[in-house]
Protein backbone atom coordinates (compact mmCIF):
# COMPACT_ATOMS: atom_id res chain seq x y z
CA UNK A 1 0.00 0.00 0.00
CA UNK A 2 1.17 3.33 -0.87
CA UNK A 3 1.23 5.49 1.68
CA UNK A 4 1.14 9.45 0.96
CA UNK A 5 1.05 12.72 2.66
CA UNK A 6 -3.00 13.22 3.35
CA UNK A 7 -2.24 16.77 2.18
CA UNK A 8 0.79 17.97 -0.49
CA UNK A 9 1.00 20.87 1.58
CA UNK A 10 4.49 22.67 1.66
CA UNK A 11 4.56 24.74 5.20
CA UNK A 12 6.16 28.00 4.47
CA UNK A 13 3.64 30.53 5.77
CA UNK A 14 3.94 30.13 10.00
CA UNK A 15 6.69 32.76 10.41
CA UNK A 16 4.37 35.41 9.39
CA UNK A 17 3.80 38.06 11.72
CA UNK A 18 2.07 35.46 13.33
CA UNK A 19 4.10 36.40 16.65
CA UNK A 20 2.08 39.50 16.29
CA UNK A 21 -1.35 38.43 16.10
CA UNK A 22 -0.67 36.33 18.75
CA UNK A 23 -0.08 38.98 21.03
CA UNK A 24 -2.91 40.77 20.07
CA UNK A 25 -5.23 37.83 21.04
CA UNK A 26 -3.86 37.96 24.39
CA UNK A 27 -3.69 41.31 24.88
CA UNK A 28 -7.54 41.49 24.19
CA UNK A 29 -8.10 38.26 25.73
CA UNK A 30 -7.36 39.77 29.26
CA UNK A 31 -9.93 42.94 28.19
CA UNK A 32 -12.88 40.41 27.79
CA UNK A 33 -15.07 41.01 31.19
CA UNK A 34 -18.35 39.55 29.67
CA UNK A 35 -19.17 35.88 29.39
CA UNK A 36 -19.38 34.41 25.56
CA UNK A 37 -20.28 31.15 26.34
CA UNK A 38 -17.12 30.67 23.21
CA UNK A 39 -13.84 30.62 24.71
CA UNK A 40 -12.23 34.37 24.88
CA UNK A 41 -9.42 33.34 22.40
CA UNK A 42 -11.75 32.05 19.90
CA UNK A 43 -13.63 35.63 20.29
CA UNK A 44 -10.65 37.70 20.39
CA UNK A 45 -9.17 35.74 16.92
CA UNK A 46 -12.51 36.37 15.35
CA UNK A 47 -12.83 40.40 16.42
CA UNK A 48 -8.95 40.35 14.71
CA UNK A 49 -10.48 38.32 11.67
CA UNK A 50 -13.51 41.35 11.88
CA UNK A 51 -16.03 39.19 12.01
CA UNK A 52 -19.50 41.54 11.90
CA UNK A 53 -21.15 39.67 14.25
CA UNK A 54 -18.67 39.19 17.14
CA UNK A 55 -17.29 43.00 16.84
CA UNK A 56 -21.19 44.16 17.29
CA UNK A 57 -21.74 41.70 20.36
CA UNK A 58 -18.18 42.57 21.42
CA UNK A 59 -19.25 46.57 20.90
CA UNK A 60 -22.21 46.06 22.98
CA UNK A 61 -21.11 44.15 26.44
CA UNK A 62 -17.51 45.80 26.67
CA UNK A 63 -17.49 49.66 28.21
CA UNK A 64 -13.44 49.15 27.05
CA UNK A 65 -13.94 48.50 23.63
CA UNK A 66 -12.05 51.35 22.23
CA UNK A 67 -9.07 49.99 24.13
CA UNK A 68 -9.75 46.38 21.86
CA UNK A 69 -10.57 48.43 18.95
CA UNK A 70 -7.52 50.20 19.06
CA UNK A 71 -5.27 46.33 19.39
CA UNK A 72 -7.24 45.45 16.34
CA UNK A 73 -6.17 48.69 14.02
CA UNK A 74 -2.57 48.38 15.55
CA UNK A 75 -1.86 44.86 14.69
CA UNK A 76 -3.77 45.44 11.23
CA UNK A 77 -1.58 47.83 10.54
CA UNK A 78 1.79 45.93 11.43
CA UNK A 79 1.01 43.01 9.35
CA UNK A 80 1.03 43.59 5.34
CA UNK A 81 -1.85 41.27 4.59
CA UNK A 82 -5.06 40.73 5.78
CA UNK A 83 -5.81 39.17 9.34
CA UNK A 84 -8.47 36.66 8.19
CA UNK A 85 -5.47 35.54 5.61
CA UNK A 86 -3.21 35.19 8.07
CA UNK A 87 -5.11 33.29 10.79
CA UNK A 88 -6.79 31.07 8.07
CA UNK A 89 -2.92 30.43 6.76
CA UNK A 90 -1.78 29.48 10.39
CA UNK A 91 -4.43 27.31 11.15
CA UNK A 92 -4.06 25.53 8.05
CA UNK A 93 -0.80 24.93 9.32
CA UNK A 94 -1.35 23.57 12.16
CA UNK A 95 -4.14 21.29 11.15
CA UNK A 96 -2.30 19.95 8.84
CA UNK A 97 1.08 19.22 11.24
CA UNK A 98 -1.76 17.20 13.03
CA UNK A 99 -3.07 15.41 10.04
CA UNK A 100 0.42 14.38 9.33
CA UNK A 101 0.57 12.27 12.74
CA UNK A 102 -2.35 10.38 12.27
CA UNK A 103 -3.15 10.00 9.15
CA UNK A 104 -2.34 8.50 6.13
CA UNK A 105 -3.55 8.58 2.57
CA UNK A 106 -4.18 5.44 0.29
CA UNK A 107 -4.27 6.25 -3.49
CA UNK A 108 -7.66 6.18 -4.03
CA UNK A 109 -9.33 4.26 -7.32
CA UNK A 110 -12.14 5.23 -8.78
CA UNK A 111 -14.12 3.10 -11.19
CA UNK A 112 -13.76 3.24 -14.57
CA UNK A 113 -17.38 4.09 -14.89
CA UNK A 114 -18.24 6.96 -12.69
CA UNK A 115 -14.70 8.04 -13.96
CA UNK A 116 -15.79 8.71 -17.20
CA UNK A 117 -19.32 9.64 -16.35
CA UNK A 118 -16.66 12.35 -14.37
CA UNK A 119 -15.15 13.21 -17.51
CA UNK A 120 -17.83 13.78 -20.15
CA UNK A 121 -19.98 15.59 -18.07
CA UNK A 122 -17.51 18.45 -17.61
CA UNK A 123 -15.54 18.55 -21.12
CA UNK A 124 -17.32 20.70 -23.14
CA UNK A 125 -17.92 18.06 -26.55
CA UNK A 126 -19.25 15.76 -24.40
CA UNK A 127 -20.65 18.06 -21.81
CA UNK A 128 -22.45 20.59 -23.70
CA UNK A 129 -24.79 18.13 -25.73
CA UNK A 130 -25.32 15.78 -21.80
CA UNK A 131 -26.92 19.30 -20.79
CA UNK A 132 -28.29 20.12 -23.89
CA UNK A 133 -30.12 16.58 -22.68
CA UNK A 134 -30.73 17.43 -18.84
CA UNK A 135 -32.64 20.65 -19.80
CA UNK A 136 -34.42 19.28 -22.73
CA UNK A 137 -35.88 16.11 -20.73
CA UNK A 138 -35.67 17.38 -17.12
CA UNK A 139 -36.98 20.86 -16.99
CA UNK A 140 -38.75 20.96 -20.91
CA UNK A 141 -40.32 17.70 -20.88
CA UNK A 142 -41.08 17.15 -17.61
CA UNK A 143 -41.90 20.13 -15.52
CA UNK A 144 -42.97 21.86 -19.23
CA UNK A 145 -45.04 19.54 -20.57
CA UNK A 146 -45.91 17.32 -17.80
CA UNK A 147 -45.96 19.42 -15.09
CA UNK A 148 -47.30 22.39 -17.16
CA UNK A 149 -49.59 20.36 -19.17
CA UNK A 150 -50.53 16.88 -18.64
CA UNK A 151 -50.98 17.66 -14.72
CA UNK A 152 -52.05 21.16 -14.76
CA UNK A 153 -55.04 20.36 -17.03
CA UNK A 154 -56.08 17.50 -15.12
CA UNK A 155 -56.48 19.66 -11.78
CA UNK A 156 -58.45 22.29 -13.64
CA UNK A 157 -60.36 20.50 -15.72
CA UNK A 158 -61.11 17.47 -14.14
CA UNK A 159 -60.90 18.78 -10.51
CA UNK A 160 -61.78 22.52 -10.21
CA UNK A 161 -63.44 23.14 -13.23
CA UNK A 162 -65.96 19.99 -13.11
CA UNK A 163 -66.23 19.97 -9.18
CA UNK A 164 -64.95 22.91 -7.16
CA UNK A 165 -66.11 25.81 -9.37
CA UNK A 166 -69.70 24.81 -9.82
CA UNK A 167 -69.68 23.72 -6.05
CA UNK A 168 -68.39 27.36 -4.52
CA UNK A 169 -70.45 29.07 -7.32
CA UNK A 170 -73.85 27.14 -6.35
CA UNK A 171 -72.77 28.17 -2.46
CA UNK A 172 -72.53 31.91 -2.96
CA UNK A 173 -74.89 32.72 -5.21
CA UNK A 174 -77.51 30.77 -3.14
CA UNK A 175 -75.91 31.77 0.55
CA UNK A 176 -75.34 35.66 -0.94
CA UNK A 177 -77.72 38.12 -2.42
CA UNK A 178 -75.21 40.85 -3.57
CA UNK A 179 -73.63 40.20 -7.43
CA UNK A 180 -70.46 42.37 -6.23
CA UNK A 181 -69.63 40.19 -3.30
CA UNK A 182 -70.69 36.94 -5.30
CA UNK A 183 -68.40 38.23 -7.55
CA UNK A 184 -65.74 38.89 -5.48
CA UNK A 185 -65.49 35.49 -4.08
CA UNK A 186 -66.65 32.58 -6.95
CA UNK A 187 -68.13 33.36 -10.58
CA UNK A 188 -64.98 34.42 -13.30
CA UNK A 189 -62.86 36.23 -11.31
CA UNK A 190 -63.51 35.05 -7.96
CA UNK A 191 -60.84 34.36 -4.72
CA UNK A 192 -61.94 30.93 -5.16
CA UNK A 193 -62.48 29.96 -8.34
CA UNK A 194 -59.69 32.15 -9.93
CA UNK A 195 -57.17 33.18 -7.12
CA UNK A 196 -57.11 29.51 -4.95
CA UNK A 197 -57.47 27.52 -8.57
CA UNK A 198 -54.49 29.30 -10.03
CA UNK A 199 -52.26 28.50 -7.18
CA UNK A 200 -53.00 25.20 -6.58
CA UNK A 201 -54.17 23.76 -10.41
CA UNK A 202 -51.83 25.51 -12.10
CA UNK A 203 -48.87 26.37 -10.20
CA UNK A 204 -48.77 23.93 -7.73
CA UNK A 205 -47.89 20.84 -10.34
CA UNK A 206 -45.71 23.11 -12.25
CA UNK A 207 -43.83 24.14 -8.79
CA UNK A 208 -44.12 20.53 -7.38
CA UNK A 209 -42.34 18.94 -10.52
CA UNK A 210 -39.60 21.37 -10.68
CA UNK A 211 -38.02 21.21 -7.46
CA UNK A 212 -38.11 17.41 -7.64
CA UNK A 213 -36.28 17.62 -10.63
CA UNK A 214 -33.79 20.08 -9.80
CA UNK A 215 -33.55 18.86 -6.01
CA UNK A 216 -32.29 15.39 -8.07
CA UNK A 217 -29.98 17.98 -10.34
CA UNK A 218 -28.46 19.57 -7.37
CA UNK A 219 -28.14 15.81 -5.07
CA UNK A 220 -26.75 13.77 -7.92
CA UNK A 221 -23.65 16.85 -7.97
CA UNK A 222 -24.64 18.05 -11.20
CA UNK A 223 -25.50 21.34 -10.70
CA UNK A 224 -21.71 22.59 -10.44
CA UNK A 225 -21.14 20.60 -14.18
CA UNK A 226 -24.17 22.77 -15.72
CA UNK A 227 -22.48 25.90 -14.36
CA UNK A 228 -19.43 26.13 -15.34
CA UNK A 229 -20.00 24.64 -18.91
CA UNK A 230 -22.42 27.60 -19.34
CA UNK A 231 -20.48 30.67 -17.53
CA UNK A 232 -18.95 32.06 -20.25
CA UNK A 233 -22.14 32.76 -22.47
CA UNK A 234 -24.10 33.80 -19.34
CA UNK A 235 -20.99 36.62 -18.65
CA UNK A 236 -21.66 38.20 -21.82
CA UNK A 237 -25.15 39.01 -20.60
CA UNK A 238 -24.15 40.03 -17.36
CA UNK A 239 -25.04 36.81 -15.31
CA UNK A 240 -22.49 34.02 -14.07
CA UNK A 241 -22.67 30.37 -14.63
CA UNK A 242 -25.20 29.94 -11.56
CA UNK A 243 -28.03 31.66 -13.48
CA UNK A 244 -28.39 28.91 -15.68
CA UNK A 245 -31.49 27.33 -13.67
CA UNK A 246 -33.23 30.47 -12.84
CA UNK A 247 -32.91 31.38 -16.83
CA UNK A 248 -34.03 28.27 -18.11
CA UNK A 249 -36.95 27.46 -15.37
CA UNK A 250 -38.63 30.51 -16.85
CA UNK A 251 -39.41 28.76 -19.94
CA UNK A 252 -41.72 26.99 -17.63
CA UNK A 253 -43.23 29.31 -14.98
CA UNK A 254 -41.07 33.34 -15.03
CA UNK A 255 -43.00 33.79 -11.91
CA UNK A 256 -40.64 30.82 -9.97
CA UNK A 257 -37.97 31.65 -12.21
CA UNK A 258 -37.98 35.08 -10.47
CA UNK A 259 -38.42 33.54 -6.95
CA UNK A 260 -35.70 31.63 -7.77
CA UNK A 261 -33.42 34.43 -8.99
CA UNK A 262 -32.79 35.22 -5.21
CA UNK A 263 -30.08 32.79 -5.10
CA UNK A 264 -27.79 34.84 -7.63
CA UNK A 265 -25.35 36.57 -5.66
CA UNK A 266 -25.10 40.35 -6.36
CA UNK A 267 -28.22 42.46 -6.72
CA UNK A 268 -26.79 43.51 -9.97
CA UNK A 269 -27.38 40.03 -11.59
CA UNK A 270 -30.44 39.43 -9.78
CA UNK A 271 -31.74 42.55 -11.09
CA UNK A 272 -30.60 41.55 -14.95
CA UNK A 273 -31.86 38.28 -14.51
CA UNK A 274 -35.49 39.83 -13.40
CA UNK A 275 -35.38 41.90 -16.10
CA UNK A 276 -34.64 39.56 -18.71
CA UNK A 277 -37.13 37.32 -17.69
CA UNK A 278 -40.35 39.54 -17.39
CA UNK A 279 -38.66 40.73 -20.81
CA UNK A 280 -37.71 37.77 -23.43
CA UNK A 281 -38.47 34.49 -21.84
CA UNK A 282 -41.81 33.09 -22.48
CA UNK A 283 -43.31 30.86 -19.80
CA UNK A 284 -45.42 27.52 -20.79
CA UNK A 285 -48.29 29.08 -20.40
CA UNK A 286 -47.32 31.60 -23.61
CA UNK A 287 -45.24 28.95 -25.48
CA UNK A 288 -48.42 26.95 -25.80
CA UNK A 289 -50.51 29.82 -26.86
CA UNK A 290 -47.88 30.79 -29.72
CA UNK A 291 -47.12 27.68 -30.88
CA UNK A 292 -50.44 26.71 -31.55
CA UNK A 293 -51.25 30.15 -33.22
CA UNK A 294 -48.30 29.91 -35.20
CA UNK A 295 -48.36 26.21 -36.23
CA UNK A 296 -48.62 25.31 -39.54
CA UNK A 297 -46.46 28.41 -40.37
CA UNK A 298 -43.34 28.05 -40.06
CA UNK A 299 -41.65 31.56 -41.38
CA UNK A 300 -43.59 33.10 -39.07
CA UNK A 301 -42.49 31.04 -36.32
CA UNK A 302 -38.65 31.40 -37.34
CA UNK A 303 -39.18 35.31 -37.12
CA UNK A 304 -40.93 35.65 -33.58
CA UNK A 305 -38.27 33.00 -32.56
CA UNK A 306 -35.17 34.49 -34.18
CA UNK A 307 -36.76 38.52 -33.12
CA UNK A 308 -37.11 37.48 -29.21
CA UNK A 309 -33.95 35.90 -29.03
CA UNK A 310 -32.25 38.98 -30.93
CA UNK A 311 -34.26 40.98 -28.01
CA UNK A 312 -33.19 38.87 -25.63
CA UNK A 313 -29.18 39.14 -26.31
CA UNK A 314 -29.30 42.66 -27.11
CA UNK A 315 -30.91 43.79 -23.69
CA UNK A 316 -28.96 41.58 -21.53
CA UNK A 317 -25.91 42.75 -23.71
CA UNK A 318 -26.94 46.53 -22.91
CA UNK A 319 -27.96 46.46 -19.28
CA UNK A 320 -24.59 44.16 -18.39
CA UNK A 321 -22.76 47.64 -20.19
CA UNK A 322 -25.08 50.17 -18.78
CA UNK A 323 -25.87 49.23 -14.72
CA UNK A 324 -22.90 49.90 -12.41
CA UNK A 325 -21.76 47.69 -9.66
CA UNK A 326 -19.21 44.78 -9.64
CA UNK A 327 -18.83 42.26 -12.54
CA UNK A 328 -20.07 39.00 -11.72
CA UNK A 329 -17.41 36.36 -10.97
CA UNK A 330 -17.76 32.09 -10.66
CA UNK A 331 -16.77 29.59 -8.42
CA UNK A 332 -17.97 26.68 -7.17
CA UNK A 333 -16.79 23.84 -5.64
CA UNK A 334 -17.25 20.53 -7.99
CA UNK A 335 -18.31 17.61 -6.20
CA UNK A 336 -18.06 13.31 -7.39
CA UNK A 337 -21.48 12.51 -9.18
CA UNK A 338 -23.32 10.40 -6.78
CA UNK A 339 -26.70 8.98 -7.47
CA UNK A 340 -29.24 11.16 -5.40
CA UNK A 341 -30.77 9.81 -1.75
CA UNK A 342 -34.25 9.56 -2.87
CA UNK A 343 -35.30 10.25 0.78
CA UNK A 344 -33.62 13.36 -0.08
CA UNK A 345 -35.16 14.62 -2.45
CA UNK A 346 -38.18 14.23 -1.71
CA UNK A 347 -38.00 16.06 1.46
CA UNK A 348 -36.37 18.55 -0.11
CA UNK A 349 -39.12 18.98 -2.90
CA UNK A 350 -41.93 18.69 0.10
CA UNK A 351 -40.65 21.65 1.97
CA UNK A 352 -39.52 24.23 -0.73
CA UNK A 353 -43.25 22.98 -2.36
CA UNK A 354 -44.45 24.40 0.98
CA UNK A 355 -42.62 27.18 1.22
CA UNK A 356 -43.13 28.23 -2.10
CA UNK A 357 -47.08 27.92 -1.67
CA UNK A 358 -47.55 29.66 1.12
CA UNK A 359 -45.26 32.79 -1.18
CA UNK A 360 -47.72 32.55 -4.13
CA UNK A 361 -51.27 32.15 -2.40
CA UNK A 362 -51.38 35.64 -1.15
CA UNK A 363 -50.62 37.30 -4.83
CA UNK A 364 -52.85 35.28 -6.43
CA UNK A 365 -55.76 36.91 -3.93
CA UNK A 366 -54.93 40.06 -4.41
CA UNK A 367 -54.68 39.21 -8.30
CA UNK A 368 -58.33 38.11 -8.17
CA UNK A 369 -59.24 41.36 -5.96
CA UNK A 370 -57.54 43.83 -8.43
CA UNK A 371 -59.48 42.27 -11.33
CA UNK A 372 -62.45 42.32 -9.38
CA UNK A 373 -62.17 46.04 -9.05
CA UNK A 374 -60.99 46.52 -12.51
CA UNK A 375 -64.37 44.79 -13.70
CA UNK A 376 -66.35 46.76 -11.01
CA UNK A 377 -65.23 50.14 -11.82
CA UNK A 378 -65.04 49.76 -15.79
CA UNK A 379 -61.27 50.71 -15.56
CA UNK A 380 -60.63 47.74 -17.30
CA UNK A 381 -62.72 49.01 -20.27
CA UNK A 382 -61.29 52.35 -20.14
CA UNK A 383 -57.43 50.90 -20.42
CA UNK A 384 -58.84 48.55 -23.62
CA UNK A 385 -60.30 51.59 -25.29
CA UNK A 386 -57.30 54.03 -24.44
CA UNK A 387 -55.03 51.33 -26.16
CA UNK A 388 -56.57 51.19 -29.76
CA UNK A 389 -54.55 53.55 -30.86
CA UNK A 390 -51.39 51.59 -30.20
CA UNK A 391 -53.16 48.71 -31.41
CA UNK A 392 -53.58 50.11 -34.74
CA UNK A 393 -49.58 51.82 -34.78
CA UNK A 394 -49.08 47.82 -34.54
CA UNK A 395 -51.45 46.93 -37.39
CA UNK A 396 -53.66 44.96 -34.90
CA UNK A 397 -56.97 45.14 -34.82
CA UNK A 398 -58.18 47.30 -31.51
CA UNK A 399 -60.01 43.87 -29.57
CA UNK A 400 -56.49 42.89 -29.50
CA UNK A 401 -55.88 45.04 -26.84
CA UNK A 402 -58.30 42.97 -24.68
CA UNK A 403 -55.87 40.42 -24.76
CA UNK A 404 -52.74 41.90 -23.72
CA UNK A 405 -54.59 43.39 -20.28
CA UNK A 406 -56.90 40.36 -19.87
CA UNK A 407 -53.24 38.20 -20.74
CA UNK A 408 -51.61 39.98 -17.88
CA UNK A 409 -54.40 38.86 -15.16
CA UNK A 410 -55.54 35.50 -16.69
CA UNK A 411 -53.63 33.57 -19.39
CA UNK A 412 -56.05 31.61 -20.70
CA UNK A 413 -57.94 34.90 -21.07
CA UNK A 414 -55.77 36.65 -23.43
CA UNK A 415 -54.67 33.31 -25.28
CA UNK A 416 -58.61 32.63 -26.12
CA UNK A 417 -58.51 36.50 -27.22
CA UNK A 418 -56.12 35.80 -29.63
CA UNK A 419 -57.44 32.44 -30.79
CA UNK A 420 -60.68 34.06 -31.10
CA UNK A 421 -59.21 36.77 -33.95
CA UNK A 422 -57.35 34.38 -35.44
CA UNK A 423 -60.36 31.94 -36.18
CA UNK A 424 -62.81 34.66 -37.17
CA UNK A 425 -59.72 35.31 -39.90
CA UNK A 426 -59.09 38.73 -38.83
CA UNK A 427 -55.04 38.06 -38.44
CA UNK A 428 -52.52 37.38 -40.85
CA UNK A 429 -49.53 35.83 -40.64
CA UNK A 430 -47.56 39.54 -39.80
CA UNK A 431 -50.06 40.35 -37.94
CA UNK A 432 -49.77 37.00 -35.78
CA UNK A 433 -45.85 37.68 -35.27
CA UNK A 434 -46.44 40.65 -34.33
CA UNK A 435 -49.20 40.00 -31.55
CA UNK A 436 -46.77 37.20 -30.19
CA UNK A 437 -43.74 38.62 -30.57
CA UNK A 438 -45.69 41.75 -28.42
CA UNK A 439 -46.71 39.61 -25.63
CA UNK A 440 -43.73 37.93 -25.13
CA UNK A 441 -42.19 40.78 -24.18
CA UNK A 442 -45.27 42.34 -22.62
CA UNK A 443 -45.21 41.56 -18.78
CA UNK A 444 -46.28 38.03 -18.59
CA UNK A 445 -48.89 38.15 -15.63
CA UNK A 446 -49.68 39.65 -12.30
CA UNK A 447 -48.54 36.83 -10.33
CA UNK A 448 -44.77 37.84 -11.79
CA UNK A 449 -45.27 40.84 -11.37
CA UNK A 450 -46.12 40.38 -7.79
CA UNK A 451 -43.43 38.47 -7.27
CA UNK A 452 -40.97 41.56 -8.66
CA UNK A 453 -42.75 43.85 -6.35
CA UNK A 454 -41.99 41.11 -3.50
CA UNK A 455 -38.28 40.42 -4.68
CA UNK A 456 -36.63 43.30 -6.04
CA UNK A 457 -38.90 46.29 -4.36
CA UNK A 458 -41.44 48.59 -4.94
CA UNK A 459 -39.07 50.41 -7.14
CA UNK A 460 -37.24 48.11 -9.17
CA UNK A 461 -40.16 46.40 -10.05
CA UNK A 462 -41.75 49.57 -11.39
CA UNK A 463 -38.79 50.66 -13.36
CA UNK A 464 -38.46 47.19 -15.12
CA UNK A 465 -42.26 47.38 -15.69
CA UNK A 466 -41.90 50.65 -17.29
CA UNK A 467 -39.32 49.84 -19.47
CA UNK A 468 -41.01 46.64 -20.36
CA UNK A 469 -44.05 47.97 -20.75
CA UNK A 470 -43.74 51.28 -23.63
CA UNK A 471 -40.61 48.76 -25.26
CA UNK A 472 -43.13 45.73 -25.96
CA UNK A 473 -45.40 48.21 -28.13
CA UNK A 474 -42.50 49.67 -29.91
CA UNK A 475 -40.71 46.67 -30.86
CA UNK A 476 -44.47 45.56 -31.87
CA UNK A 477 -44.61 48.57 -33.54
CA UNK A 478 -41.13 48.37 -35.45
CA UNK A 479 -41.37 44.78 -36.14
CA UNK A 480 -44.70 45.53 -37.90
CA UNK A 481 -43.32 48.53 -39.95
CA UNK A 482 -40.24 46.50 -41.02
CA UNK A 483 -42.08 43.52 -42.15
CA UNK A 484 -44.58 45.75 -44.14
CA UNK A 485 -42.16 47.76 -45.74
CA UNK A 486 -39.91 44.66 -46.65
CA UNK A 487 -43.24 43.46 -48.46
CA UNK A 488 -43.05 40.44 -46.41
CA UNK A 489 -46.25 38.13 -46.09
CA UNK A 490 -46.01 35.19 -43.69
CA UNK B 1 10.55 32.33 2.15
CA UNK B 2 9.99 32.50 -1.74
CA UNK B 3 10.58 35.64 -3.15
CA UNK B 4 7.12 37.74 -4.19
CA UNK B 5 7.91 37.95 -8.01
CA UNK B 6 8.56 34.07 -9.16
CA UNK B 7 5.06 32.62 -9.54
CA UNK B 8 2.90 32.70 -12.69
CA UNK B 9 -1.32 32.63 -11.80
CA UNK B 10 -2.93 29.72 -12.55
CA UNK B 11 -4.39 30.10 -16.06
CA UNK B 12 -0.83 30.02 -16.91
CA UNK B 13 -0.44 26.33 -16.23
CA UNK B 14 -0.83 23.43 -18.93
CA UNK B 15 -3.57 21.28 -18.78
CA UNK B 16 -2.06 18.53 -16.21
CA UNK B 17 0.37 20.51 -14.35
CA UNK B 18 0.97 20.46 -10.73
CA UNK B 19 1.96 23.47 -9.14
CA UNK B 20 1.91 24.68 -5.57
CA UNK B 21 -0.05 27.87 -4.52
CA UNK B 22 2.20 30.71 -3.43
CA UNK B 23 0.01 33.68 -1.91
CA UNK B 24 -3.35 34.78 -3.64
CA UNK B 25 -3.16 38.18 -4.66
CA UNK B 26 -7.00 39.39 -4.43
CA UNK B 27 -7.71 42.70 -5.14
CA UNK B 28 -10.82 42.86 -2.66
CA UNK B 29 -11.39 41.20 0.45
CA UNK B 30 -14.66 39.21 -1.07
CA UNK B 31 -12.72 37.54 -3.43
CA UNK B 32 -10.11 36.31 -1.07
CA UNK B 33 -12.48 35.30 1.88
CA UNK B 34 -14.39 33.01 -1.26
CA UNK B 35 -11.08 31.35 -2.41
CA UNK B 36 -10.06 30.38 1.46
CA UNK B 37 -13.20 29.09 2.09
CA UNK B 38 -12.94 27.12 -0.84
CA UNK B 39 -9.22 26.09 0.80
CA UNK B 40 -7.24 27.43 -1.53
CA UNK B 41 -4.42 28.60 0.05
CA UNK B 42 -0.76 29.04 0.27
CA UNK B 43 1.25 25.97 0.55
CA UNK B 44 -1.21 23.46 -1.24
CA UNK B 45 -0.78 21.60 -4.13
CA UNK B 46 -2.83 22.69 -7.38
CA UNK B 47 -3.34 20.70 -10.53
CA UNK B 48 -5.26 22.11 -13.53
CA UNK B 49 -7.74 19.75 -14.86
CA UNK B 50 -9.19 22.36 -17.79
CA UNK B 51 -8.87 25.32 -18.93
CA UNK B 52 -11.92 25.83 -21.22
CA UNK B 53 -14.96 26.70 -20.81
CA UNK B 54 -13.95 27.19 -17.06
CA UNK B 55 -11.12 26.62 -15.41
CA UNK B 56 -11.20 23.16 -13.40
CA UNK B 57 -8.87 22.62 -10.96
CA UNK B 58 -7.72 20.42 -8.10
CA UNK B 59 -6.48 21.62 -4.28
CA UNK B 60 -6.10 19.09 -1.72
CA UNK B 61 -8.98 16.75 -2.15
CA UNK B 62 -10.90 19.76 -3.42
CA UNK B 63 -12.07 19.97 -6.66
CA UNK B 64 -12.76 23.65 -7.74
CA UNK B 65 -14.44 25.51 -11.08
CA UNK B 66 -13.33 29.08 -11.39
CA UNK B 67 -14.10 31.61 -14.24
CA UNK B 68 -10.48 33.22 -15.38
CA UNK B 69 -10.60 36.52 -13.54
CA UNK B 70 -10.93 34.55 -10.17
CA UNK B 71 -8.03 31.91 -11.34
CA UNK B 72 -5.68 35.03 -12.16
CA UNK B 73 -5.43 35.62 -8.13
CA UNK B 74 -4.08 32.59 -7.33
CA UNK B 75 -0.32 32.81 -8.09
CA UNK B 76 1.48 29.66 -7.81
CA UNK B 77 5.08 28.29 -8.68
CA UNK B 78 5.54 25.46 -10.88
CA UNK B 79 6.82 21.89 -9.34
Amino acid sequence: MARKEPLEYHDFNTHRNFNEIEKAARDIEVLLKSDYRLSKRSIALLLLQEDEEITALVRRKEKDFDTIDKIIQKTRKACPEPLQYLITLERQSKVDRILREVISAREKRESSFEQWLDDITIKPLTGVPLLFLVLYFGLYKFVGQFGAGTVVDFIEGNIFEAYVNPWINHIVVSLIPYKPIQQLLALDYGIITLGIRYAVAIILPIVGTFFLVFSIIEDSGYLPRLALLVDRVFKKIGLNGRAVIPMTLGFGCDTMATLVSRTLETRRERIIATLLLALAIPCSAQLGVILALLSGRPYAMGVWVGFILLVFLFIGYLTAKILPGERPSFYMEVPPLRMPKISNVLEKTFSRMQWYFLEIVPMFILASVLIWFGKMTGLFDMIVHALAPVMNAMGLPEKAAEAFLFGFFRRDYGAAGLYDLQKSGALNGVQMVVASATLTLFVPCIAQFSIMVKERGVKTALAIVGFIVPFAFISGVALNWVLNTLGVTL
Amino acid sequence: MVAKDSGVNLTELGVGEKATILRIDAKDKKTLNKLMALGVLPGMTVMLMQKFPSLVFKVGNTRIAADEAISKNIIVMKN
